[in-house]
């Protein structure tokens, strides 16, 4: 009987221990979010016991008496960062991967502090609705990379968070999209616009337009200069080779004889010296046909160092360059003096979805701007839309669900007026239309470059309207 | 079009930061007969000294300055030489005295590159972090730079020629000469040369073979980190900068084969112009075959690995070990 007191004290105290672990551990709930859950469960079994007793003088005898033995079994279970599953209360979490840093480091500064202006908006939307609820961006650097943007990915996922906003580059979505897919959590792109990437019913949505709509814009934009002859500077990534193949088949339409000749760069080159030597050959060929020639530069901030070569070539500043929302209003260009200052000579022009303007737009270009110190490009109000959707969309399910939330998405930015205009999404999930606005390197006082909105692409009648003065 | 001089001004400068990188890597293998997967990232060391000093003598607000060489080269010499040593001293040498073999060794130096190019990852969050708290407006331009920074705009020119062209050669130049002279003219060049070539009967000879091992390993860094200066005005500033680059080191020392510092610089020369001039002409010649466009850039290493292939069939100890004698005078040039 000894024996089975003591199971009995053992049980006790891993029932006491139990509870003081939930409870210490429970305590640690209010600051970092993790959910401790302790189950008491107490159960009746029939056990057999098998004792041996000394009998006497060298006598073993053994006894087998069926008992019923009471259990107590103390689980304690942490999760750690688990969102509230039924019904939103506390924090609810949304992870943003954005490019702080890599090629698109700009891009990603503007998209970060978007997305901290929602929050910040959000929260006190909600604390004035007197909801039970605020919302947190859980905010990642995927480096303009997609390896480290998988990473960062499994990172937010195992905290629990089942909504993303992000990644910025086609690069990323295209890595992060089968993950997405399998384990069901919600990817919505402010600026991914690789057209092979529209696919209906997957877990990611794109708050812009495809580059199918961008490539007939950059298009027009060089028709309208008379430009015969494209010569194409193109990234060789999935979205380098989706946007000069709209642009191409959009450029031949408009100018029947035209010519289009791509050079295209593995951006993981040291340098691109020899790209640029074949770009001047290609342009002085033309030139020497008397043709008039555009040179169109798909790229990233790489474009830094092709501006940098190309300054070393006459040629080469005596033709325009044209752009794409890659290079649209990077800060990298008009900060570096040689760049900023060969930009500013070939009137390099860039087209990036244009937000439709309203007070709405005033007021968080105004604050962005602040905060920023320059003028933020239209993804960032795509971050900032996006942030809002989405927590619409979770509250009208009322529940952490990103197989619910995806089915009504798409009517909830249909409803949802945003700062950039009207979200209409097409059946793949992407932005089904937009204009599209110019902006230009121009050089505002002497070795100071800025970059100033010169026109707009309009998607409905594929015109251009130039902004004069 | 048949001389694109442009093109060939880049590609000296690329090329004597390939020159100068498969040299000293060289040294470090005929001292301690392994390959350093470290090296480029040695030279990234050296790269980010050219940012720090931009950002000190606030050569980003003056715009192009020779700051940028007679601070920078000193300075990376000194920096990347003692983070060589202590790699040498630290790793290397325990590893090697407890009987480690070369494949052992060579791990380590890979060991060594990964976390050389996270501790520069950290200065390069550090970096941010600073400029972009900065007051100074201008700094704060500066906050892209750590990661993925152009600085050859920082750099001055020479009648309108950027200056890494023309001191990347020199660099090479200078230090190949240097080089030769402090071996065979000065006592503890002979002592060095002693050294490598017998480290036993050196020793008994009274000669410090660990203090000759250790300035080598110092040397190697520090030219290393004068490369990584030249480097920067060639190519993008990233903590990982010195993969992209480490092929075409190896392929330079391969082809001078990896047992004479002269022919770990013509090796590494010799790689940097086949990859910009050995793709450029061969998209001249295919596209006047196809009457195309044609674009290779994205098989630069496909010359430099092939530059490997070739010289390891025909001849594998390296361009050092051709008769220069005979095929000069088949050539017609043996009066030169």
């Amino acid at each position: 009987m000894a024996n089975q007191t003591t199971l009995y004290a053992m049980a006790v105290v891993a029932l006491i221990i139990g509870i003081a672990v939930g409870y210490f551990a429970g305590a640690g709930n209010v600051t970092t979010t993790t959910v401790t859950q302790t189950q008491v469960q107490t159960e009746t079994q029939i056990q057999t016991v098998t004792t041996t007793v000394v009998a006497g003088e060298g006598e073993v005898v053994t006894v087998t008496k069926t008992l019923p033995v009471t259990t107590t079994v103390t689980q304690t279970q942490t999760v750690q960062g688990e969102a509230p599953a039924a019904g939103l209360s506390g924090e609810i979490r949304i992870g943003v991967l954005l490019p702080l840093t890599g090629d698109l480091a700009s891009y990603g500064e503007a998209a970060r502090a978007a997305a901290l202006l929602a929050e910040q908006d959000i929260n006190a939307w909600l604390q004035a609705a007197g909801a039970p609820f605020t919302v947190k961006m859980v905010i990642e650097d995927t480096q303009t990379d997609p390896t480290v943007a998988q990473q960062k990915f499994d990172t937010i996922v195992a905290q629990g968070i089942k909504f993303i906003l992000g990644p910025m580059t086609s690069a990323e979505v295209s890595a992060l999209k089968e993950r997405a897919d399998t384990q069901q959590i919600l990817l919505i792109s402010p600026s991914s616009t690789a057209p092979q990437l529209a696919i209906p019913d997957d877990f990611v949505y794109r708050f812009c337009p495809t580059d199918l709509i961008q490539g007939p814009a950059i298009a027009k934009v060089m028709q309208a200069d008379g430009v015969e002859v494209v010569i194409a500077l193109v990234r060789a990534d999935d979205w380098g080779r989706g946007l000069i193949e709209s642009s191409r088949e959009a450029f031949l339409e408009m100018v029947p004889n035209g010519v289009v000749e791509a050079i295209e760069y593995d951006p993981k080159n040291p340098n691109f010296a020899q790209q640029v030597a074949q770009l001047n050959d290609l342009v002085n060929r033309y030139l020497g046909e008397g043709k008039k020639v555009g040179v169109l530069l798909i790229s990233f901030n790489e474009a830094v160092q092709v501006f940098q070569q190309a300054d070393q070539y006459d040629t080469l500043k005596q033709v325009r360059w044209y752009g794409s929302d890659g290079t649209a209003l990077l800060s990298e260009i008009v900060n570096d003096p040689v760049a900023g200052k060969f930009a500013a000579q070939v009137k390099f022009i860039n087209p990036i979805f244009a937000a439709a303007k309203s007070d709405k737009y005033d007021d968080v270009n105004m604050r962005l701007t602040e905060e920023l110190g320059r003028v933020p490009d239209t993804y960032a109000f795509a971050v900032y839309d996006s942030a809002w959707v989405v927590t619409l969309a979770l509250m009208a399910v009322g529940d952490y669900d990103p197989v619910k939330v995806k089915e009504i998405l798409p009517t909830t930015a249909r409803v949802f007026y945003g700062t950039t205009g009207e979200i209409v999404l097409n059946e793949a999930g992407d932005r089904a239309f937009a204009d599209y606005a110019l902006w230009e390197v121009v050089e505002t006082s002497p070795g100071q470059y800025e970059w100033v909105n010169v026109g707009m692409y309009k998607y409905a009648t594929n015109s251009i309207e130039w902004y004069t003065g | 079009m048949v001389v694109n001089v442009q093109l060939f001004l880049d590609t000296m400068a690329y090329a004597s930061v390939l020159g100068l990188l498969s040299m000293s890597l060289t040294l470090t293998y005929i001292v301690s007969r392994v390959p350093n997967f470290a090296h480029a990232t040695f030279a990234a060391i050296g790269s980010y000294m050219v940012l720090i000093i931009v950002w000190i003598m606030g050569i980003y607000k003056t715009g192009p300055s020779w700051g940028v060489y007679y601070a920078s080269l000193p300075v990376s010499f000194l920096v990347v030489g003692i983070v060589a040593l202590i790699q040498y001293l630290i790793v290397l040498r325990p590893l090697a005295k407890k009987g480690i073999s070369i494949d052992g060794l060579m791990i380590a130096t890979l060991g060594i590159d990964i976390i050389l190019v996270g501790l520069l990852n950290i200065s390069a969050d550090f970096l941010e972090d600073i400029f972009q708290r900065s007051p100074d407006k201008d700094l704060r331009k500066l906050v892209t730079y750590p990661r993925s920074g152009y600085l050859s705009s920082y750099e001055p020119t020479i009648m309108g020629i950027t200056a890494s062209s023309i001191l990347g050669p020199l660099l090479l130049l200078v230090s190949t000469i240097g080089f030769y002279l402090f071996l065979t003219r000065t006592k503890f060049g002979t002592a060095m040369r002693a050294a490598i070539e017998n480290p036993q009967l050196a020793e008994t000879l009274g000669i410090n073979v660990n203090l000759v091992y250790s300035v080598s390993w110092f040397i190697a860094g520090g030219l290393a980190g004068l490369a990584g200066v030249v480097m920067v005005m060639t190519t993008k500033l990233n903590p990982a900068m010195g993969w992209i680059l480490i092929v075409s080191v190896f392929a330079g020392s391969i082809v001078g084969g990896l047992g004479s510092l002269f022919w770990g610089a013509i090796g590494g020369l010799l790689i940097g112009f086949l990859e910009q001039f050995g793709v450029y002409y061969t998209q001249i010649i295919l596209g006047a075959l196809t009457g195309e466009t044609i674009s290779l850039g994205n098989y630069r290493q496909v010359f430099s690995l092939g530059a490997i292939v070739v010289m390891l069939l025909v001849a594998p100890q390296g361009l050092a070990s051709l008769n220069w004698h005979r095929i000069l005078s088949r050539l017609g040039l043996k009066r030169w």
